[in-house]
């Protein structure tokens, strides 16, 4: 991506360090998604709305595979 | 993204014209030199136009882009293929972000038909290739690649005309438009509109995923908590807002107070009315007094001139030599005269004071009675001066101290007036001073500065009020939005149902959390960042130190995106008519490449002319600062630094040893049309074309070589 570029990225990258850890991986995968979310933001596809969502559901789907029934 | 080659075909004059680019960091810079009319606008729209196409690469789409000579009602291919790379990351993680670098050619072409002077032009027909190791591949939806390589918002950045990139600065198109473009040079290269868009959809997915959760549980206790969840949070959204907008009020109103009250210490500075009346009215006394004295002495001086003094010391040395006169005739035995009553008793006593008698009739009585006679006569004038000695003799001494007496008197009096005219002359210029900083007071000023100080001051006061209202408000909903939170999340716990979509509302809210953070860092830390940045290159520049009391302190960029310049005297200058020509364009440049900079966005600068109307040191600090390697932390910015200026023989003068240090690829163009006028050498074709050679800044060859060469101390290329 062009932009934003690395000071966005590394802002972001910051950022998630703040975010609770829901499982080991979860701030990569967290950084992984949100790249996506913006390429496609850029991009602007005519279903970008649902898209972001989709994107942001298969994160969701991630947490959700790792938490135990019981939590 | 880097520019490699260009090739650019009837383009106007540029029919067949070949660039190659420096790739080399060090030697970053690509010079295209050209005179007026030889090719360099066009070279631009050029390239702008083979990378954002009509759309958005020409400033009006009505511009004919054919050669003007372009036979009617024949199509004319224009054709712009451009090589370039491009840096982008291609692993991002929580530790590392890897960049790759990869190859692509775009060809643009269009059909333009001149007809009666007019024309049409077909739409765009693009092709990016993508260079693999398996060869050239075609990307599919070129343009929307290109939009992401470099987006056209980042045109006028990028792509520069050395006058154009003014607009950044100067209100010839209104202070809205100067702002707007500042704005959305700012908010395109942080990607602060990007973010803004991800975040929106990021809400709007979180919604959606809610309304789900709440359908999905009608009935139930967490569809009511949720509700209530939302509720609260459109509360909180609204009030941060609120906060938000008070904030921004709150700087302008500091900063209109801060202006405020600098704008009536400036007009108290003047003085206090009264006080100055006060001292005009000391003054006029002290003149009159002056005045007084002056008549007083007047008379004096005449009523010493009337006295003896001045007699006696006007006749003294002549009275004085008369006296020395007197006293030789005195010394002489001259004078008194004492013989004639010697005679008279001589004659009487009938005997001479020899012996002889002096019987009457004799020859010796008749002898005496002569020198009587004689005597008698010279006697009276004996008598006069003998007076006369007498009485000089006893005047002198008055006579020189009269003299004396006068003179010091004289000197006295004329020293006193002297003094006298001094003093009044020095009061009248104390009264005119004080008349001066009277008139310069106005009352109603300071009235109408003191009343807009206080406005400021007790806007500030209530916009503080309402910030504080609105943070308690706040700091009130905070615990109940947690307690819902809580709530939720017990009863999400419990419904198995709903695990997922509630782990998918989780992911939505930390990509959420993330977005926001990062704009609001992009929005603020790095819009101070650029702004901090364009001060030092601004400074730098144009050799400003404030240390030493340049009238240039800083350069700044508003909270309301506005450039200014503040000056030695804490005034805020407009730049586009408090500032000269080559600050101006220093400033432009400071703007543009603090701008590029800060944001890490690495693109090829493409500036038409950016040395015109400078010159001396301030043309060379701004051509060191564009062709330096720049000092960015981002490797991809660094390893991409490129920059093509288009520059006229005239712009590279007394520059040349710092285009010997840092040009990589030298370019130079012929418009054919300037023979024999102003190129030496007929060249090979009489139709209007720019040709092309590789000579540099300090070269000419064949077809370069103009008449002015010598003046620029141009040598042969071999």
């Amino acid at each position: 991506m062009s932009v934003p570029q690395r000071q966005v990225l590394e802002r972001i990258r910051a950022h998630t360090q703040q975010i609770d850890l829901r499982y080991p991986e979860y701030r990569d995968d967290l950084i992984k998604a949100l790249a996506d979310i913006i390429a496609v933001q850029k991009a602007k596809p005519s279903d970008h709305i649902n898209r972001v969502e989709q994107r942001a559901t298969q994160l969701g789907d991630l947490i959700a595979s790792h938490e135990s029934p019981e939590k | 993204m880097r520019l490699l080659s260009a090739e650019i075909t009837n383009f106007r004059l540029l029919r067949e014209v070949s660039l190659e680019f420096s790739t080399n960091r060090d030697r970053a810079l690509t010079v295209i030199r050209a005179e007026n009319a030889s090719g360099k606008t066009s070279t631009l729209k050029a390239l702008k136009w083979g990378l954002f196409g009509s759309k958005d690469g020409l400033d009006s789409v009505g511009e004919r882009l054919s050669p003007i000579d372009w036979p009617d009602k024949t199509p004319c291919e224009l054709r712009v293929r451009i090589d370039f790379e491009h840096t982008l990351p291609v692993q991002i993680d929580a530790s590392t972000i890897r960049e790759d670098t990869q190859k692509y050619t775009l060809i643009r072409k269009a059909v333009e038909e001149p007809t009666d002077g007019t024309f049409t032009r077909s739409s765009d027909k693009t092709e990016l290739l993508h260079h693999t190791p398996a060869g050239a591949e075609p990307v599919a939806g070129a343009e929307a690649r290109l939009r992401e390589i470099i987006p056209a918002d980042m045109r006028n950045i990028f792509f520069t005309d050395g006058d154009a990139a003014l607009t950044f600065i100067s209100a010839d198109a209104g202070r809205t438009t100067k702002i707007d473009q500042v704005k959305n040079a700012i908010r395109s290269l942080l990607g602060l509109g990007l973010l803004e868009d991800v975040e929106s959809a990021l809400k709007h997915a979180r919604s959606r995923l809610l309304r789900r959760q709440r359908d999905d549980a009608p009935a139930g206790e967490l569809a009511k908590v949720t509700q209530s969840l939302q509720e609260k949070e459109m509360q909180r959204d609204g009030l941060q807002s609120d906060l938000t907008q008070a904030r921004t009020r709150t700087v302008d109103l500091e900063r209109r107070l801060t202006e405020a009250e600098k704008e009536l210490t400036r007009a108290l500075s003047l003085g206090n009315f009264d006080e100055l009346a006060n001292q005009r009215e000391r003054v006029s006394l002290d003149l009159k007094a002056r005045a007084q004295q002056e008549s007083q002495l007047i008379r004096e001086h005449t009523s010493l001139l009337k006295g003896k003094e001045l007699s006696w010391g006007l006749i003294g040395p002549e009275l004085s030599r008369g006296l020395d006169l007197l006293r030789q005739l005195v010394d002489k035995g001259i004078i008194p005269k004492a013989s004639l009553p010697i005679l008279r008793d001589r004659l009487a006593d009938g005997r001479c004071i020899c012996g002889a008698a002096l019987t009457p009739g004799s020859d010796a009585r008749k002898h005496v009675e002569q020198l009587l006679e004689n005597e008698k006569l010279a006697d009276e004038h004996s008598r006069l001066l003998t007076l006369l000695y007498h009485t000089a003799d006893a005047d002198s001494d008055d006579a020189r101290s009269e003299g004396r007496q006068f003179l010091y008197i004289s000197e006295g009096l004329r020293r006193k007036r002297a003094d006298n005219l001094r003093a009044t002359e020095d009061l009248e210029r104390q009264r005119k001073e004080l008349e001066q900083k009277i008139s310069d007071i106005n009352a109603v000023d300071i009235q109408s500065k003191t009343m807009a100080r206080d406005t400021a001051k007790s806007s500030l006061k209530n916009q503080e009020r309402r910030i504080t209202e609105i943070e308690i408000a706040l700091r009130s909903l905070e615990p109940e939005i947690e307690a819902l939170n809580t709530k939720q999340r017990e009863l999400r716990r419990h419904s198995q149902k709903l695990r997922a979509l509630n782990a998918q509302i989780t992911a939505t809210e930390d990509l959420s959390t993330v977005v926001q953070h990062t704009l609001e860092d992009m929005q603020h830390i790095y819009l101070r960042r650029v702004s901090d940045q364009m001060n030092v290159l601004f400074m730098d520049m144009i050799g400003a130190d404030p240390s030493s009391g340049s009238v240039y302190q800083s350069a700044e960029i508003t909270s309301e995106y506005e450039i200014v310049v503040n000056s030695v005297d804490g005034r805020r200058l407009s730049p586009d008519h408090e500032v000269n020509g080559a600050a101006q364009r220093a400033l432009t440049f400071a703007f543009i490449w603090a701008l590029t900079e800060v944001s890490g966005v690495s693109a090829p600068r493409v500036i038409d002319t950016p040395l015109g109307m400078m010159a001396g040191t301030v043309k060379r600090r701004v051509l060191e600062l564009i062709a330096e390697p720049p000092q960015s932390a981002n490797s991809a910015q660094q390893a991409d630094h490129q920059v093509v200026l288009l520059l006229t023989q005239s712009e590279i003068a007394d520059t040349e040893d710092i285009l010997d240090l840092r040009v990589g690829s030298s370019i130079s163009y012929s418009n054919t049309e300037h023979f024999p006028r102003d190129l030496v050498n007929e060249p090979a074709t009489r139709q209007p074309m720019i040709i092309t050679c590789k000579c540099s800044h300090r070269q000419y060859c064949e077809l370069c070589e103009r008449r002015s060469r010598a003046h620029y101390h141009l040598v042969a290329r071999t």
